[in-house]
């Protein structure tokens, strides 16, 4: 039952990842590529992450798993944060790429740290 | 009736942001798919109280390198098909790896008075999934290149672009 919820939770944080990423590359935008729709989904679910502490008490751990394993797990993603960043630093973009571990690590921590709080956690 | 859209079914599968059904049910079965594995490594490896999460870090680092190979093997191939690239990417690569549970767990070991454990977490995942990323760039190149693709190889500068 668990393994099923987390399952969908982790499809519908997929897709949303996937529609953000399509999403933010509609704008036309004059400057070169740097990845702010992971930036964003990261921070999103770092702060679901926070959030889903609370959610034990309430309807129990297997909804908790669904938010944090499932959706927050599905929502952000390392992968294509390292693979970016590397990127970034192949194309000689150094204060890019650092920019992008820095603003992935600083924002993420803080948007966990303010769902735990609005959590109760 | 309207033209029927790439995928043949003669429905408006077509969303807003332009990608057809094929390519969202991909994604979707890959989120499953890495979602899945991830949550399964997790119970077969659960994290001890006052310990790193090695089962996390272990997937960021073989994710991050496999997506990087898969990167450049795809620049050098354009060729795939949009929706087998979106389903490996975005959909099992994507949702196998994991941010949030990485903040969190420095957050909480932080917490619970071990900052040494969760700066060294911290560090780690990123040190060593960045060192991971690198070598899958270089490999995913190197397997590209060796393919016939692009002339950038190490066999393969006649176009002059090396170094």
């Amino acid at each position: 039952m668990t393994a099923l919820l987390v399952g969908l939770f982790g499809i519908a944080g997929a897709l949303t990842r996937f529609a953000v990423d399509g999403w933010l590359a509609g704008f036309p935008s004059p400057r070169r590529h740097w990845p702010w729709a992971t930036l964003l989904v990261n921070v999103a679910g770092s702060f679901v992450i926070g959030l889903s502490v609370g959610v034990t008490s309430v309807f129990g751990p297997e909804w908790h798993a669904a938010l944090a394993a499932g959706f927050a797990g599905g929502l952000t993603t390392f992968s294509s944060w390292t693979t970016a960043t590397v990127r970034l630093a192949s194309e000689r973009r150094y204060v890019a790429a650092a920019a992008n571990i820095l603003a992935n690590l600083l924002l993420g921590l803080a948007a966990a740290a303010a769902g735990l709080a609005i959590s109760g956690g | 009736m309207r033209a029927p859209l790439a995928g043949g079914t003669g429905t408006a599968h077509k969303t807003d942001s332009g990608y057809g059904w094929r390519v969202w049910t991909a994604v979707a079965a890959g989120g499953l798919l890495g979602t899945e594995l991830r949550y399964m490594l997790g119970l077969l490896f659960p994290d001890q109280p006052g310990e790193m999460p090695w089962a996390t870090l272990g997937i960021n680092i073989v994710g991050s390198f496999v997506l990087a190979a898969l990167t450049t093997i795809w620049i050098a191939r354009p060729q795939t098909a949009f929706w087998l690239r979106a389903a490996i990417g975005p959909g099992v690569l994507g949702s196998f790896t994991t941010f949030s549970a990485v903040v969190f767990s420095t957050d909480q070991l932080t917490r619970s008075g071990l900052p040494g454990v969760g700066l060294l977490y911290l560090g780690l995942s990123v040190l060593l999934g960045l060192a991971a990323a690198a070598a899958g760039w270089r490999t995913g190149r190197v397997l590209g290149a060796s393919r016939g693709f692009g002339g950038t190889g190490p066999f393969g500068g006649t176009d002059g672009t090396g170094p």
